[in-house]
C-alpha cells in the first residue's frame, strides 16, 4: 500500500508542508489555523499508530525503508527506516506536539499561523532527524530543528530573549561544526575503504569504517561535543536555563521533552558505533561529567528561585543519568548488565519528556495566570487550585523518581547496573540522585502549592479549564503507564540494544 | 489464591481510586459505603487466609502477577509471596486499617477533605499490602516507597498550616536518605543473587555464596533503609514532627503499619542478616540505644500525641534489638500486640483531643477520668499494654526480647540488655505521668461527649491488645504470667508507675523542682539531643551555600564569562565584516551556515572531483 511504504517520509513533510503553507497564506481567521493545525496533528497521530501497527519489534535493523538517491556519487541518499530505537521517539514526538498543537497559547495572538507553523515544522525535522538513516540527512534535520526552536524563542519569548536565543546558537552551532567535519571525516575514510556510494554515509554501517585508534581519540570529540551540548551535559550546559526561562511555555517543552533527546539519541546513534574505542578509553570523563551533574546540578536547581530555571536545571540533572548509563556500559564487567545500563538510560530520556513537558505545561499555566515565574510570589496554590495541584503532585512525585510512575524505572535500571562497577564513587553519587532530585522537586511543590494563601491573586485563581486538563491528564496517564508497564518500551528496544551492545564488546 | 491476594490488594486500590477521582461527586455517604466496604473484603479475605497460612501452617506459597520489565535476559517478574510472616502482616494491616476507617467517619466528620481523607487511607492500605505480600525486592520498593508517599500526603493533609508542610517534606526527605541505602542494598542483593526473587535468593542462601562485596556491606545498606521508616537513632527525626497529620493516620501510619515496615523488612530478609553477625550486632546496640534515649526524650514532651509518638520509636527499638539477635519471631510478635494496643493509644488520644476542641497540650488537660471514663479504661487497658504489665499483650511479647537479647552470645548484649531494661522503667515513667497528668491531674477543663463511633473501634482494637500476648504465647501463657510478677521488668514497671504517681500525681512540686532546677538538662532532651538543630542550622544552611556558590560562581562567573566573551567577540567580528540590518538572530544563523557550507565544500571537494 503506498501509505505504508511512506509512512516515515509522511511523517516529516506533511507537518512541514502545512507549516510552510501557513505561513504564506496569511490573513485567515485564527480559527482556520488552529483547524489546519489540529488536523494535521490528527493525521500525524493517525500515521504514528499505523507506523506502530506495521513495526515488528522482533525484527533486527531498520524497517519501512526508504531510500532514494539524492547526490549519490557523494554518497548523499534520502534514506529512512526506524527501528526500535527510534519508534518510542517518535511516538513521544507524535504525542508531545499533539498536546502543544492542542494548546491555544496565550503569547501569540497576532500571528498564530506563524506560531504554529513554526512547531508544525518543528515536528517534521524532529522526526526528520530520528528516522533519518543517513548521516548527512541527519545532520541536515538535526541542525534544521533549531531553526524553527530559535524563531519560537526570538518572537515569543520572554524579556531578555535576545541574549537567550544568542547564546543557544553559540552553543548548538559551536558543537554542529565539528559533528559536520566529523561525519564528513568518517565519511571520506568509508570511501576510502572502499565502500559502496550507498554506505558513504549509513548512519547504520559507522561501526564498520575502521578508524585508528588515535584519530578515534580526536574524532570522538568532534562527534561528542554537538550532542554533549545538545544534552546537554556539564560544562556545557549553561544556556539551557535561560533558554528556557526566555521561552514561551510550549517552546520550553519541545526543548525539555524533544530537542534535548535528539541529544542522547545521537550518542547513540552516531558515537557509539564510529568510535567505540575512544567512548570506552574516555568514559570515565564522561561519566565524572555525567555525575556532576547529577549532584552539582542538583544543588544548583536547589537554590533557584525562579520555577522555570529550576526545572531546567532539573532536566539537565536528570540528562545526566542518560550519560552516566550511557558511558557506564564500558565500566562494566564484560556480558552483566550493560543492557541494563543502557534501556535504563532510553527509559530516562522518554520518561524525562513526558515528566519535563508536563512540568513546563504546568509552569505555563500558572505563569499565564500570575504573570511571574517566581517561586517567591507563590504559596497555598493547593487550596485554590485543587485538581491543577494534584496533577502537579503527581508531577513531582515523577520527577523524584518515585516507583509506579516513569521516572522510578529508568534511574533504577541504571542504578541496579551501576552497582556492578563496583565503584564506591560511582555508586554513591549516583543514588544520591534519589535524595536530590526529591528534594528540589519538592522543595519546589511546597512553596508553590503547600501553606497559608500567600496573596490575593493566589486567592482569586481559578482551577484548570478542561484543555489544561485533558493535556495533564494525558500526561499523567502515559507517565504512569510506563511506570507500570515498562516493558512496552524494553520490547521495542530491547533488539537495537542487544545489536549495539554486540557491536561495541563483540 | 492469586484471586484471593489480589482483591485483598487492589480492593483498597480501588476505593481509593474511586473517591480520589469523583470526590466532587460523592456524598458523604457513598464515600463511606465504598471504602469500608472495600477494607472490610479485604479484611475478611485476609483472615481467611491467615487461618491458612498460619493457624494451618499451609507452606509458603508464591503466584505471579505479571512481567513488570524483561530487559534482554533479565527479567523482573511481580507478583505475591504469602506465607506466616506476610499472613500476620496482612491481617494486622486489614484490621487495624479498617478499624482506623470507622473512626475516621466520626473524627473527621467535620472536615473539608473527608473524601480526600478516605481516598488516602485506601491508598495506604493498598500500598502497605502490596509491600507486604510482594514476592519480590523491586515490588517491595514500590509500596515502601507507596506508603512513604501516602504518609507525605496525610502528615500535610491540612497543607494551609506551615508547620505540617514543613513536617511532610522532612519526613520525606529523611525517608529519602534510607531509601538510598536500600535502593543500594537491593541493587546490592541483585549484584550478589543475580535475583530479587525472595524465594530464590533464600534457596541460594543454602549454598555457598561468591560474593563480589562483602555481604555485611549490603545487609548495612538495607538495614539504613529500614531504620529511616522504622525511625531508628539517628533517622528517627521525621516521626515526632509526622504529628502534624491527622490523629487516625498516626494510629495507622505512624504507629501500627508503616513504621513496622523496617522490622518486617529485616525479618524477611532474615536469612541474609544472620551471615552478617557484625550488623546484627550493631542493629541491636541501635534499637536499644533508640528504645532507651527516644523513651527519656518521651518523658519530655507536652503534647499528647507527641508523647504517643515517642514511645513509639522506642517500641521501635525494641523491635530492631530482637531483629539484631535474631529473633525475628519475637520482633515480629512484638510488631503485631504493638500494633493493637497503640493504635488504640493512638486512637484514644484522638478521642479526648476531639472532645477538648482539639487541644493537644497535656497541661491544658486534666481531671478527664470522669469526664471520659469510656476513654478513661481503654486508655489505663492500652497503657498497661504498653508499659508490659504481665497478661496483657505486651508483657509477652515485651519479655521475649529482653529475654533473647539476654541470651544473646553478642559482646555488647548485656549492655543492650541493661538498656532495654532501663527503657522498661522509662516507658512505665512516661506512659504514667501521662495517664496522670490527663486523667487525675485537677484542672478545670470541660471535655465533650464523643460519639460512639470513635470509641467502638477503640474497644475493638483493645481485644487483641489485651490478649494476644496470651493467645500468642501458647499453652505456656499461664507458666509465664505468673513467672512476669517476679522479673527484674515488673520491678521497673512498678518503679515507674511509683514514681510517676509520686511525682506527677501525688506531689506535683517535684516534677515542678526538678524541671526548674535541671532547667539545663532539661533542654537536651526538650531538643531531642540537638539532632533537630543540626539540621536546621548546619546541614540545610550548608547545602544552600554550596549550590549557591555552584550556581552564582561556577555557572556564572566562570562558565558563562567565557561564552558571553566569545559571543562578543563573534558580533563584533561579525558587523565589521558586514554592516547589515538584520537582527542578530538571522545573522549568526547565515554566518554559519555559510561557514558550515564552505567547510563542507573543502572537505567534500576531492570526492566531487573524483566523480566527476
Amino acid at each position: 500500500m503506498l501509505v505504508e511504504q511512506h509512512i516515515l517520509s509522511a511523517l516529516i513533510w506533511l507537518p512541514i508542508l502545512a507549516g510552510l503553507f501557513m505561513v504564506l497564506f496569511t490573513g485567515s481567521s485564527k480559527w482556520s489555523y488552529r483547524g489546519i493545525s489540529l488536523s494535521v496533528t490528527a493525521i500525524l497521530i493517525a500515521l504514528t499508530i499505523l507506523l506502530y501497527l506495521n513495526f515488528n519489534p522482533m525484527l533486527k535493523g531498520m524497517q519501512l525503508v526508504e531510500s532514494y538517491p539524492w547526490f549519490s556519487e557523494i554518497g548523499l541518499f534520502y534514506s529512512l527506516g526506524v527501528d526500535g530505537l527510534s519508534l518510542p521517539f517518535i511516538i513521544l514526538t507524535t504525542f508531545i506536539f499533539a498536546l502543544v498543537v492542542y494548546k491555544i497559547p496565550h503569547v501569540a495572538q497576532e500571528d498564530l499561523n506563524k506560531y504554529m507553523a513554526c512547531f508544525l515544522i518543528m515536528q517534521g525535522t524532529i522526526n526528520g532527524a530520528f528516522l533519518a538513516t543517513n548521516s548527512i540527512l541527519f545532520y541536515i534535520f538535526f541542525e534544521a530543528t533549531m531553526i524553527p526552536l530559535f524563531l519560537v524563542i526570538g518572537l515569543w519569548g520572554g524579556e531578555n530573549r535576545r541574549y537567550a536565543t544568542i547564546k543557544f546558537i553559540l552553543y548548538t552551532f559551536a558543537g554542529s561544526l565539528f559533528l559536520l567535519i566529523g561525519l564528513l571525516y568518517l565519511g571520506s575514510l568509508a570511501k576510502a575503504q572502499g565502500l559502496n556510494n550507498s554506505d558513504v554515509f549509513n548512519l547504520l554501517n559507522l561501526a564498520q569504517i575502521k578508524v585508528p585508534q588515535d584519530f578515534q581519540k580526536i574524532l570522538f570529540w568532534f562527534l561528542f561535543v554537538a550532542f554533549a551540548i545538545k544534552v546537554p551535559m556539564l560544562p556545557v550546559h549553561t544556556w539551557l536555563p535561560d533558554a528556557h526561562v526566555q521561552a514561551p511555555t510550549a517552546g520550553s517543552v519541545i526543548l525539555a521533552a524533544l530537542t534535548l533527546k535528539l541529544g542522547g539519541y545521537g550518542l547513540l546513534r552516531v558515537v557509539l558505533p564510529a568510535t567505540p574505542m575512544a567512548a570506552a578509553y574516555f568514559a570515565n570523563i564522561i561519566i565524572w561529567l555525567s555525575l556532576g551533574a547529577i549532584v552539582y546540578v542538583a544543588l544548583i536547581a536547589l537554590v533557584q528561585t525562579n520555577m522555570k530555571k529550576l526545572i531546567a536545571y532539573s532536566s539537565i540533572s536528570h540528562m545526566g543519568f542518560v550519560t552516566l548509563g550511557i558511558f557506564l556500559m564500558f565500566k562494566l564487567p564484560p556480558n552483566t548488565t550493560q543492557a541494563l545500563s543502557l534501556n535504563g538510560a532510553i527509559m530516562v530520556m522518554l520518561s524525562h519528556g513526558l515528566v519535563s513537558s508536563a512540568m513546563f505545561f504546568g509552569v505555563g499555566i500558572l505563569y499565564d495566570k500570575m504573570h511571574t515565574k517566581e517561586i517567591k510570589d507563590f504559596g497555598g496554590v493547593a487550596a485554590t487550585m485543587p485538581k491543577f495541584a494534584s496533577l502537579m503532585m503527581l508531577f513531582s512525585l515523577a520527577n523524584c523518581g518515585l516507583p509506579g510512575t516513569s521516572g522510578f524505572v529508568g534511574e533504577f535500571a541504571v542504578i541496579m547496573a551501576n552497582m556492578h562497577t563496583l565503584n564506591i564513587w560511582y555508586i554513591v553519587l549516583a543514588t544520591l540522585t534519589l535524595l536530590l532530585g526529591a528534594s528540589y522537586s519538592l522543595l519546589l511543590y511546597k512553596n508553590v502549592f503547600f501553606g497559608p494563601v500567600h496573596s490575593q491573586a493566589v486567592a482569586q485563581l481559578q482551577d484548570i479549564t478542561w484543555q489544561d486538563k485533558f493535556i495533564l491528564t494525558a500526561l499523567a496517564l502515559g507517565i504512569i503507564f510506563l511506570g507500570i508497564f515498562p516493558n512496552s518500551v524494553f520490547k521495542l528496544i530491547g533488539n537495537p540494544t542487544a545489536t549495539l551492545i554486540s557491536t561495541l564488546f563483540n | 489464591m492469586l484471586y484471593v491476594l489480589s482483591i485483598i490488594t487492589f480492593l483498597p486500590l480501588a476505593s481509593a481510586i474511586i473517591n480520589g477521582l469523583y470526590k466532587n461527586y460523592l456524598n458523604k455517604t457513598a464515600c463511606n459505603i465504598i471504602a469500608l466496604s472495600a477494607i472490610t473484603a479485604s479484611a475478611i479475605l485476609s483472615a481467611y487466609v491467615f487461618y491458612i497460612f498460619y493457624i494451618q501452617s499451609t507452606p509458603a506459597l508464591e503466584v505471579t502477577l505479571y512481567n513488570w520489565a524483561m530487559i534482554n535476559n533479565i527479567t523482573f517478574n511481580f507478583g505475591f509471596l504469602i506465607d506466616k510472616l506476610s499472613s500476620v502482616m496482612i491481617l494486622v494491616v486489614t484490621f487495624v486499617s479498617l478499624m482506623v476507617h470507622i473512626y475516621t467517619i466520626a473524627y473527621m466528620e467535620e472536615d473539608k477533605g473527608y473524601i480526600r481523607f478516605f481516598a488516602y487511607i485506601a491508598l495506604f492500605t493498598f500500598a502497605m499490602l502490596f509491600l507486604v505480600l510482594s514476592n519480590n525486592l523491586v515490588q517491595m520498593f514500590f509500596g515502601w516507597e507507596g506508603v512513604g508517599l501516602v504518609s507525605y500526603l496525610l502528615i500535610g493533609f491540612w497543607f494551609e498550616k506551615p508547620s505540617a508542610v514543613r513536617a511532610n517534606l522532612k519526613a520525606f526527605l529523611v525517608n529519602r536518605i534510607g531509601d538510598c541505602g536500600l535502593i543500594l542494598g537491593i541493587a546490592g542483593i541483585y549484584l550478589i543473587f543475580n535475583t530479587v526473587n525472595y524465594g530464590q535468593i533464600f534457596n541460594l542462601l543454602a549454598k555457598p555464596l561468591n560474593t563480589t562485596v562483602p555481604l555485611w556491606i549490603v545487609t548495612s545498606c538495607v538495614f539504613i533503609g529500614a531504620m529511616a521508616k522504622s525511625a531508628q537513632i539517628p533517622l528517627h527525626i521525621w516521626l515526632p514532627d509526622s504529628m502534624e497529620g491527622p490523629t487516625p493516620i498516626s494510629a495507622l501510619i505512624h504507629a501500627a503499619t508503616m513504621v513496622t515496615a523496617g522490622i518486617y523488612l529485616i525479618a524477611r530478609l532474615g536469612g541474609i542478616f544472620n551471615l552478617t553477625p557484625n550488623v546484627q550486632e550493631s542493629i541491636m546496640v541501635i534499637g536499644a540505644l533508640t528504645a532507651f534515649f527516644l523513651g527519656i526524650v518521651a518523658l519530655f514532651q507536652t503534647d499528647i500525641k507527641r508523647v504517643i509518638a515517642y514511645s513509639t520509636i522506642s517500641q521501635l527499638g525494641y523491635m530492631a534489638a530482637a531483629l539484631g539477635v535474631g529473633t525475628y519471631d519475637g520482633a515480629i510478635f512484638h510488631l503485631f500486640t504493638h500494633a493493637f494496643f497503640k493504635a488504640a493509644l493512638f486512637l484514644s488520644a484522638g478521642a479526648i483531643i476531639v472532645s477538648l476542641h482539639h487541644e493537644q497540650n497535656i497541661f491544658k488537660m486534666g481531671n478527664l477520668a470522669k469526664q471520659l471514663p469510656i476513654i478513661y479504661v481503654l486508655f489505663l487497658l492500652g497503657t498497661l499494654a504498653l508499659v508490659g504489665f504481665p497478661g496483657f499483650s505486651g508483657f509477652y511479647s515485651k519479655s521475649a526480647i529482653i529475654e533473647a537479647v539476654h541470651a544473646s552470645k553478642f559482646h555488647y548484649a548485656p549492655y543492650a540488655h541493661q538498656l532495654l531494661l532501663a527503657g522498661v522503667l522509662m516507658t512505665s515513667l512516661y506512659s504514667f505521668r501521662l495517664f496522670f497528668i490527663v486523667f487525675h491531674r485537677k484542672s478545670q477543663t470541660h471535655a465533650h461527649h464523643i460519639a460512639k463511633t470513635l470509641w467502638v473501634p477503640i474497644a475493638i482494637l483493645m481485644i487483641p491488645a489485651v490478649f494476644v500476648g496470651a493467645i500468642y504465647a501458647g499453652p505456656e501463657w499461664f507458666a509465664k504470667l505468673s513467672h512476669g510478677f517476679m522479673d527484674t521488668e515488673f520491678l521497673m514497671i512498678a518503679l515507674g508507675f511509683i514514681l510517676a504517681y509520686l511525682a506527677y500525681y501525688q506531689f506535683p512540686q517535684i516534677s515542678e523542682f526538678l524541671s526548674k532546677g535541671l532547667k539545663y538538662f532539661n533542654l537536651i532532651f526538650i531538643h531531642k539531643y540537638g539532632l533537630d538543630l543540626l539540621v536546621d542550622k548546619i546541614i540545610i544552611p550548608s547545602v544552600r551555600f554550596i549550590g549557591n556558590f555552584c550556581w552564582q560562581f561556577v555557572d556564572l562567573k566562570i562558565i558563562d564569562k567565557q561564552v558571553n566573551a566569545f559571543g562578543l567577540v563573534l558580533t563584533k567580528t561579525a558587523s565589521a565584516l558586514r554592516k547589515l540590518q538584520t537582527g542578530l538572530l538571522y545573522h549568526y544563523i547565515f554566518v554559519v551556515i555559510a561557514s558550515a557550507v564552505m567547510v563542507l565544500s573543502w572537505l567534500v571537494k576531492d570526492q566531487i572531483m573524483g566523480s566527476i
